[in-house]
């Protein structure tokens, strides 16, 4: 997938999620310790952090399931905390562990959770239906789900927190053992959801998804959000990219900072590729006549964030 | 009220599929009826009841008895939420407690109801037993008997924390309810204190209430204050059950 433009935030007059000062303990322990975090609705927003960071007590509180000890959340503008069951119908929560009813079909699943929501007739076939295409459920939907394999179960799994078009989407790893076509589906799902308008927190340990979906990044750590920037943003900040020069034959020292040479390549670390690579081809003098191939290599997102981590770890 | 009857329908879609523990509950006492039936003969001989075959304390007996261990059905519908996550799904749903409750209780109501009616059916086809009061009353018994069942039910899922627990509770309770209450030995045949205890169980008011109309011969009038007592205990099984309940407590289905 080609990540197209990114339509912006569409800032309404409050944004489908703002969390501030949120503090939640286990046992003493504080998991989540002031965070802050507003997802405007048409976001996207990736939370990504090690395991045990807190992402799914995030999301639990959110979702009106666990009452944190200090702080606001509203969704949509209501104040979930006060009112833990004023949002409900309209968030839609996918959790970390599966979670539909391994006795009835695919599309017994789907239609309970739409009745549930108050979904009827003619409105709850054509959003049932709807799912099961773009979830590529179509052919299962007779089938329990006892019967799916892990990924079908998955996608069966948020189906069900999507049948009833909420507008505040909270997807716990909702790929996690996915496979790639599956992971395809739902990441397209995930993109039209927000562009529907609809708000999306969606935690995931799999970077070159969020890369793909260009969302915006919040990394969790310590109970606390480290970074919060987009995609480019958190590779400008944490990696340097790379210009590749490649040779016939053994490669020549060039006069650079920071440059490595591997056998017949050198690479140059650069912030200004445009730049940097006329005057390393200016550079290279007369071994220009042994040049073979010049490369961009893009850090990527997988290098910002373990870079990230380590510096976190470091301070 | 659709909401519930959305969840009464869904659950009854499992019910269905897996329709062992539902036929276990209309086989065990059916066979257990047919063998316990003569050992009833000299008890109702010294009760001093006549031209009796013995079906008259062993068709009620096994029925009430059986009825209260329904009450798994309804703890195993609630545990098994937990156990597959969904219980959070459906507090994330608009379904507020009171209709997600009545959708879970509903269908053991009626599944109880059928329960004792194709026993006591089965006792008037097989084991010859004749019902000398009028039907409406036996009725209104067995109806005031399958509420209270469900009204303890849902309590054994406000109080239970795990399933094995709500089971424990559900088989103990009902184990001594139907040895004090008469449902096995009649409580005339039992020492004085046993007698004295009785009363502060339902088994004994839904047991005496249907001696009254299959032996004795009452009518509608003749059980009232065994359905009064019997509905009594419904409210208070609720209030309890409710006062207890908490929806967003973390209950395991394995532990
Ligand atoms: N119900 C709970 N009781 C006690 N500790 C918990 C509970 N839920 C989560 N935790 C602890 O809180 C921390 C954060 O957990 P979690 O939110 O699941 O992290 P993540 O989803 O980021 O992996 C973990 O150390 C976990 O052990
Ligand atoms: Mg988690």
């Amino acid at each position: 997938m080609t990540p197209g433009p990114t339509p912006g935030p569409l800032p309404g007059p409050t944004p489908g999620l703002r969390i501030r000062g949120l503090v939640k303990s286990f046992g003493g322990r504080r998991v989540l310790d002031e965070v802050d975090l507003v997802v405007e609705r048409g976001e996207v927003v990736s939370l990504l952090g090690p395991n045990g960071a807190g992402k799914t007590t995030l999301v639990s509180v959110v979702a009106g399931l666990l009452r944190p000890d200090a702080g606001s959340v509203s969704v949509l503008g209501t104040d979930v905390v006060r009112a833990p069951r004023a949002a409900r119908g309209r968030i839609g929560l996918a959790a970390q562990d599966v979670a539909v009813y391994p006795t009835h079909t695919v599309e017994e699943n789907l239609r309970f959770f739409g009745a549930l929501a108050g979904l009827r007739r003619g409105e709850l076939r054509t959003s049932v239906d709807t799912l099961l295409e773009t979830l590529d459920l179509t052919p299962l939907r007779r089938r329990r789900a006892r019967e799916l394999s892990g990924g079908q179960q998955r996608r069966l799994h948020v189906g069900c927190a999507l049948v009833h078009r909420p507008r505040l989407i909270l997807l716990d790893e909702p790929t996690a053992g996915a496979d790639p076509q599956t992971r395809r589906g739902l990441l397209r799902q995930v993109r039209a959801l927000a562009d529907d308008g609809g708000t999306v927190l969606y935690t995931t340990h799999y970077l070159q998804e969020v890369e793909e979906l260009d969302a915006r990044v919040v990394v969790l750590g310590d109970g606390r959000v480290r970074e919060d920037a987009g995609v480019d943003q958190l590779i400008a900040r944490y990696t340097r990219s790379e210009l590749v020069l490649r040779f016939s034959g053994e490669a020549p020292e060039l006069p650079w900072p920071g440059a490595r040479v591997a056998g017949d390549t050198v690479f140059l670390p650069t912030d200004r590729p445009g730049v940097d690579l006329v005057k390393a081809v200016e550079l290279t003098g007369q071994d220009r006549e042994r040049l073979r191939a010049v490369e961009l290599s893009r850090a990527g997102l997988e290098a910002a964030y373990l870079e990230l981590l380590g510096a976190g770890r470091d301070e | 009220m659709n909401r519930a009857l959305t969840v009464a329908r869904h659950d009854l879609v499992w019910l269905r599929r897996d329709p062992a523990p539902v036929i276990t509950m209309l086989l065990t006492p059916a066979l257990l009826m047919f063998f316990i039936k003569p050992l009833y003969v000299g008890a109702l001989d010294r009760l001093g009841y006549r031209g009796v075959n013995g079906a008259e304390l062993a068709v009620p007996g096994m029925t009430v008895m059986f009825s209260f261990f329904m009450a798994g059905l309804v703890t195993e519908s609630v545990f098994r939420e937990h156990g597959l996550n969904t219980w959070a799904r459906l507090r994330v749903s608009p379904l507020r407690d009171t209709e997600l409750m009545t959708g879970k209780v509903a269908p053991c109501l009626v599944l109880v109801m059928a329960q004792s009616c194709v026993l006591f059916l089965l006792g008037r086809v097989v084991m010859d037993l004749r019902v000398r009061g009028s039907l409406l009353a036996l009725l209104a018994v067995m109806a005031a008997l399958s509420a209270c069942v469900v009204a303890f039910s849902f309590l054994l899922c406000a109080v239970a924390r795990t399933r094995r627990q709500a089971f424990a509770y559900e088989r103990v309770t009902t184990l001594v309810w139907v040895i004090l209450g008469g449902t096995l030995v009649p409580t005339e045949l039992m020492a004085d204190w046993v007698g004295s205890l009785a009363g502060f169980t339902p088994v004994y008011w839904a047991s005496h209430g249907y001696r009254e109309v299959i032996l004795d011969g009452e009518g509608v009038a003749g059980v009232l204050p065994h359905v009064g007592v019997l509905c009594g205990f419904t409210v208070l099984f609720v209030a309890l059950a409710v006062w207890r309940f908490n929806g967003g407590a973390d209950k395991q289905h394995w532990d």
